[in-house]
């Protein structure tokens, strides 16, 4: 058996208290083969989250249906739920137990009992490297930590594919990183097989041996990384920081028409999170654009930060020029950052919004 | 069903994490426990004692059997002045008891009624001739008090038995027997006989005063307080299962238990299991308290614990609604919390249902509390045995299937 997850049509429509119909994930087809790390990228309320919630057995599909294993999800729930290893979104522990108390709970389920259980939990500890803090109640855990259990929960019964829904979401940039090296781990050395979403490109590009762009409840591109970008072409990105200046529509027009090669042109205000308290009034501070990783040092006060993002083909001859015209209309260049074709690209180009949006 | 335990110990455990739970497990009920017990009467019979003023002008041994009769028909009566003890119960004054100075103790409430037994009453009532005995009191009349109808009884008793002596003496003339006795000496043996027979009546109405102190009993306000406080906060732990379940959503572990290779009805079923012990947990704990003060209700304890089963069903089944209703943990908390107060008094938690008035005694019964009390009442203040507890217990079996229908439909595990 070449696939281990094999979905079909699924399709799921909740009614709203008003009578409205809400299309959460439009007829989704999706085969994951085994020992692979598949994501699922998309923006928040792309239905990445209720595709998973199908696949898991949690919400029953109204159209459609999926096989793990050669098991129906919706015919034969419990032997297909047990090839599975869930990492929800969210912290699904018992915050008042300790780390070691929730493993062993969630192993009995999985059926594990005894000597057999004891050493399984510790070698889940060994492996999300909590053996330590074992028997420390998760409710006086980092973030990072709690994330760490949630997925050590998941991989107690030694499955064969791994579902992580957004296992980074809300975590310091030292834990993120952790925990995209135990994603990479999975599949290197436990063989596991991983469904992966998440909503952040650079994740998906680093981890994934294929990827699945979702929006709108349907998947509008799948492949890998390779196959993906070539969709839109050899445009590269290049993206200007300009602080709180306001570009005018004109500008971006005349960045368009009158540079050679440029295809596109936008201009968006990011919201900045301060990750430290400044020291005093213009003082550098340390920001994370909203809540993406990337962090910057900006002045302090400052709340929002205008990007123009240029697609253009051969961007580094294009550079000069858009600087250029950009100096001459008095916009103060930051920083500059050319990126070649990525799946950010991609999206753009398939949906007209960034990732972000 | 190994994992549906496992599911109900792991809950179990949870609880017991939470060191509050002590307080309002143990150290609160008992506190309540006392209290209520104490406002309730405990350590001394809650109920006044009926005092009357009794004129036996007869002073004959139908006269005193009769005055038995009422004893025994009704314990907390006090027959003055005959039953006056040292610390004088019957009010006397030096100045002689004379109907007059009993219709002024009538009448400033010291004595409820005044009995004559008339001069010849014995003989008439052997010769079978009508005789009266004279009732007085100032209660309404439209309303016959308990003390009227013990009156009655006893007086039925005795016109039973003197009816069936005459009767039988009659037979016995009509049969031309020789060497028979007079029909007067015949219908005393038979009287005597009827009246032997009476203390056990082949039908008999199930005559119970309410509040009254059974044989061999001892009722006290803790027979009140602990089945209703121990209720009260069974109301408390098993309801909060609906706060637990609404938060278990919200952290994510009831659909992290979803997805994992396990049963939808083993998750319920290992939740509210768990929440059923906790209720019984809760009643032992009232209960023992209840067997520190003294409380007797070993003798009834299979009524008694087929209620707290029914009873903690009831209670947990209704947290599973609420967990269905509710969209958060703070609703769920307020409404466990408005319920659990509401019910608690309306059905009879915190005072008997006796001395409540006739609505809210119908609207009790509305509410589980209403049917469990009447239950423990039954048991523990009235003497009844486990027939007395059936329909209590259905009715709360019942309850609970029914909530349990709805939940079950109503219930969203996302």
């Amino acid at each position: 058996m070449r696939y281990i997850v094999e979905a079909r049509g699924l399709v799921k429509t909740y009614k709203r208290k008003d009578g409205t119909t809400v299309h959460a994930v439009r007829g989704v087809d999706l085969d994951i083969e085994k020992g692979e790390i598949f994501s699922l990228l998309g923006p928040n309320g792309a239905g990445k989250t209720t595709t998973i919630s199908m696949i898991s057995g949690l919400i029953t599909p109204t159209h459609g249906d999926a096989k793990i294993g050669g098991y129906s999800i919706t015919k034969a729930p419990i032997e297909a739920k047990s090839i599975i290893g869930i990492v929800p979104q969210e912290i699904a522990l018992y915050p008042d137990l300790s780390a070691r108390q929730n493993l062993e709970f969630f192993g009995k389920l999985y059926g594990m009992s005894g000597k057999a259980l004891a050493h399984r939990v510790d070698e889940v500890l060994e492996f999300i490297d909590l053996k330590e803090r074992q028997r420390d109640r998760i409710d006086t855990f980092s973030g990072g930590m709690k994330r760490r259990v949630n997925i050590g929960v998941g991989l107690l019964h030694k499955p064969q594919l791994v579902y992580m829904d957004e296992p980074t979401v809300g975590i310091d940039p030292q834990s993120r990183r952790r925990i995209l090296d135990t994603v990479l781990r999975l599949r290197d050395e436990q063989r596991m097989t991983v469904l992966y979403t998440t909503h952040l490109m650079e994740e998906a590009q680093e981890l994934s041996d294929r990827v699945g762009i979702i929006d709108h409840g349907k998947i509008i591109a799948l492949g890998t990384q390779g196959e993906l970008t070539q969709q839109v072409g050899e445009e590269d990105r290049l993206i200007f920081s300009i602080g709180e200046h306001v570009v005018s529509q004109d500008i971006l027009k005349r960045l368009k028409s009158e540079v050679a090669g440029v295809t596109d042109v936008k201009y968006e205000k990011v919201d900045l999170i301060a990750i430290e308290e400044p020291k005093g009034e213009g003082d550098m501070v340390v920001v994370d654009k909203r809540g993406t990783g990337t962090l910057t040092a900006v002045r302090s006060g400052q709340t929002y930060e205008g990007v123009i993002t240029v697609l253009a083909k051969r961007g580094r001859k294009a550079l000069p020029h858009i600087i250029n015209l950009l100096d001459g209309a008095g916009v103060e260049i930051q920083s500059v950052e050319v990126r070649e074709p990525d799946l950010e690209a991609v999206f753009l180009k398939l949906t007209g919004r960034a990732l972000r949006d | 069903m190994n994992k549906l335990l496992t599911i109900a110990q792991n809950d179990l455990r949870v609880a017991f994490k939470e060191k509050s739970i002590w307080i309002n497990l143990v150290f609160l009920p008992t506190v309540l426990i006392i209290i209520v017990g104490l406002a309730n009467g405990a350590g001394g019979s809650n109920i006044p004692r009926t005092t009357v003023d009794v004129y036996d002008h007869d002073q004959s041994s139908l006269s005193t059997q009769l005055l038995d009769s009422l004893r025994e028909l009704n314990p907390n009566l006090i027959l003055c002045p005959m039953d006056n003890d040292p610390d004088n119960r019957c009010k006397l004054t030096d100045k002689s008891l004379d109907i007059d100075t009993s219709q002024k103790r009538v009448e400033e409430n010291i004595i409820s009624a005044i009995i004559e037994i008339p001069h010849g009453f014995e003989e008439m009532l052997f010769r079978g001739e009508p005789t009266k005995l004279i009732y007085r009191s100032d209660e309404d009349i439209t309303q016959q008090s308990v003390l009227f109808q013990t009156v009655q009884a006893a007086t039925s008793r005795i016109s039973g038995a003197s009816v069936a002596g005459r009767v039988s003496a009659y037979a016995l003339s009509q049969a031309d027997i020789p060497n028979i006795n007079t029909n007067e000496t015949l219908a005393s043996i038979f009287y005597q006989t009827a009246n032997t027979l009476w203390q056990n009546p082949p039908a008999r109405v199930n005559y119970r005063l309410a509040g009254s102190i059974e044989a061999g009993g001892g009722v006290s306000g803790f027979n009140q307080s602990v089945p209703g406080m121990g209720s009260m906060y069974v109301m408390f732990t098993v309801l909060a299962g609906a706060t637990a379940l609404i938060l278990e959503r919200k952290q994510w572990t009831l659909q992290r238990l979803v997805m994992m290779p396990i049963k939808r009805w083993q998750i319920l079923g290992g939740k509210l299991t768990a929440r059923f012990i906790l209720g019984m947990i809760q009643y032992a704990v009232a209960f023992g308290v209840g067997t520190v003060l003294g409380v007797r209700f070993w003798n009834n304890i299979i009524g008694i614990l087929a209620l707290m089963i029914a009873f903690s069903l009831c209670m947990t089944v209704l947290a599973f609604l609420v967990a269905t209703v509710v969209k958060t943990d703070a609703q769920a908390a307020s409404i466990t919390l408005l319920l659990a107060l509401m019910i608690a008094p309306l059905g009879g938690a915190w005072w008997p249902l006796e001395i409540v008035p006739d609505f809210m005694k119908v609207a009790a019964f509305a509410t589980p509390m209403g049917w469990a009390m009447h239950g423990y009442n039954q048991l523990m203040i009235y003497g009844g045995d486990l027939t007395d507890i059936v329909l209590p217990v259905l009715v709360l079996l019942v309850a609970s299937a029914v909530m349990f229908g709805i939940a079950v439909i109503r219930f969203k595990y996302e």
